[in-house]
């Protein structure tokens, strides 16, 4: 009898059970609470060189392919939000790469690109025949 | 032990610069890699991390990863042939005026970026330079390596000051040589206008043959090879052309593009081969300044991939030795062949 009323128990809580335990369940897979946990910001600013204002210096998310490409005036919107803790990537041909890691007071980043110290060198290879200069050598 | 020994060992152990090569990928089909990149043909330099993503995205490996951007930027990016020569034409005239020298260099780096951007057309460091930005953002490790580099054509006064970029990839923690620049084709000798060329032989090249005629500014990039190597012996070494990449690991012998002989002596040409090949296709050109003409080699011998080339020089004179493979210019030497004089011993090669 008492076992009856045991089994008799169990059928009663046994949806309340299973609820629980899809909805803990739920809690520790939800994204929104995953998301809740990393913060996010949306990022705005202008990127210069040492003669002004950039134009098509592209922003990436490292690691990602999410990015925008400064104005005319230097001024870029990231699209969508950023992660507290990612880092911004501003990359421009013959500039120094920049890396900037977000943090809750990246809503507007002024940033300065420096322009990449190379020495120009060229040389071409014609792959012709060598041909010594006679006489050179006497 | 001295304070500069230890830290050339440590930086060496730092660097982990073995010798390295692309045979270390032998197992790697670079098939995919290379029709993703041709997948992209010309698309713009403007947005560089779309570019990445596109390139790289659906390869697993670093190498196949490096391999798809270098591929792209060599048959993409040309070389341009008026930025060559106004350059060379200008640090020659300022060589001596450093400060000058140093505004010029501020002055054609933007038009050089410009260029690459908006044409895909460069000179050396603008190919570095590219390949370098590309893996920067793909967080492969790639360093633009300046020296000098030596071509059938270049003249002595060429080599007063660096004259070529290359680069260095890091893969699997050992660094790696290639050339993008004439990787990509070569300028016709005529109008000046750049042929597209693939040669895979400057893809992770064998940085012994590489330092035929490459001689890094910094001896670190020498990767622990050619630590010994002189820029006088770089200077004094055999002529090797683009073909060499392609058919040779190393070239052996004579390490010296003019050689000193008497008269009757066998030159014995020797190199390691990267494939087999057919001993048929080997052939000797001589030139003796007004005439060229093709002759047979008096010996052949390859084992095991290596190759030596046999050459009884039995006239006097200053003569053009080339060899050639699959009718591919090879290596090039000079000898001057002087008469045997009585009672003495022949000069060596």
């Amino acid at each position: 009898m008492k076992t009856h009323l045991k089994l008799g128990e169990l059928t009663i809580y046994k949806p309340i059970i299973v609820l629980s335990l899809f909805l803990f369940t739920a809690l520790l897979s939800n994204p929104l609470s995953a998301q809740s946990d990393q913060q996010t910001i949306s990022v705005k600013g202008v990127v210069n060189g040492e003669e002004g204002p950039l134009e098509g210096v592209n922003i990436y998310i490292d690691g990602s392919n999410t990015g925008t490409v400064s104005k005319s005036n230097g001024s870029f919107t990231f699209p969508g939000k950023v992660a507290i803790g990612d880092k911004l990537v501003f990359s421009y041909l013959g500039y120094v790469t920049k890396t900037i890691k977000i943090s809750s007071n990246s809503l507007f980043l002024d940033v300065k690109l420096t322009e990449a110290p190379i020495e120009v060198l060229s040389s071409i290879n014609l792959d012709k025949p060598y041909k010594s200069k006679r006489g050179k050598k006497d | 032990m001295n304070l500069r020994l230890f830290f050339s060992l440590l930086a060496l152990i730092c660097l982990n610069k073995t010798i390295a090569q692309i045979e270390d990928f032998e197992t790697i089909d670079f098939k995919k890699a290379d029709s993703i990149a041709t997948l992209y043909k010309g698309n713009s330099l403007d947005n560089l991390p779309e570019l990445v993503f596109n390139l790289t995205n659906e390869l697993e490996t670093d190498v196949e990863r490096f391999r798809a951007i270098y591929y792209w930027v060599c048959t993409n990016v040309k070389n341009d042939y008026s930025l060559y020569a106004k350059n060379k034409r200008k640090r020659k005239k300022l060589r001596l005026d450093s400060l000058k020298l140093e505004q010029w260099n501020e002055k054609f780096k933007k038009k050089i970026f410009a260029t690459l951007l908006k044409k895909k057309r460069t000179i050396c460091s603008g190919y570095a330079f590219i390949v370098k930005s590309l893996c920067d953002i793909a967080n492969i490790k790639c360093t633009i390596v300046d020296g000098w580099g030596k071509t059938s054509t270049t003249e002595e006064d060429e080599l007063i000051d660096p004259n070529h970029s290359w680069i260095a990839v890091n893969l699997e923690n050992k660094w790696y040589l290639c050339d993008p620049t004439w990787a990509a084709g070569s300028q016709n000798s005529k109008n000046g206008r750049f042929k597209f060329n693939y040669n895979d032989g400057f893809f992770l090249a064998p940085p012994k043959l590489f330092f035929v005629n490459h001689f890094p500014l910094y001896k670190n990039w020498f990767l622990n090879v050619e630590n010994e190597k002189t820029f006088q012996k770089f200077m004094e070494a055999p002529i090797i052309y683009n073909a060499t990449y392609n058919k040779l690991n190393s070239c052996d012998s004579p390490n010296k593009l003019y050689n000193l002989i008497h008269k009757n002596y066998t030159v014995n040409l020797k190199y390691s081969l990267k494939h087999n090949i057919n001993i048929r296709q080997i052939k000797l050109v001589l030139d003796n300044g007004t005439e060229s003409k093709t002759v047979r080699p008096d010996k052949i011998s390859l084992d095991n991939k290596n190759l030596i080339v046999f050459y009884l020089m039995k006239k006097t004179g200053v003569y053009d030795l080339h060899l050639k493979i699959d009718d591919k210019y090879i290596a090039s030497y000079t000898y001057e062949v002087i008469p045997k004089p009585k009672h003495q011993n022949s000069p060596n090669q």
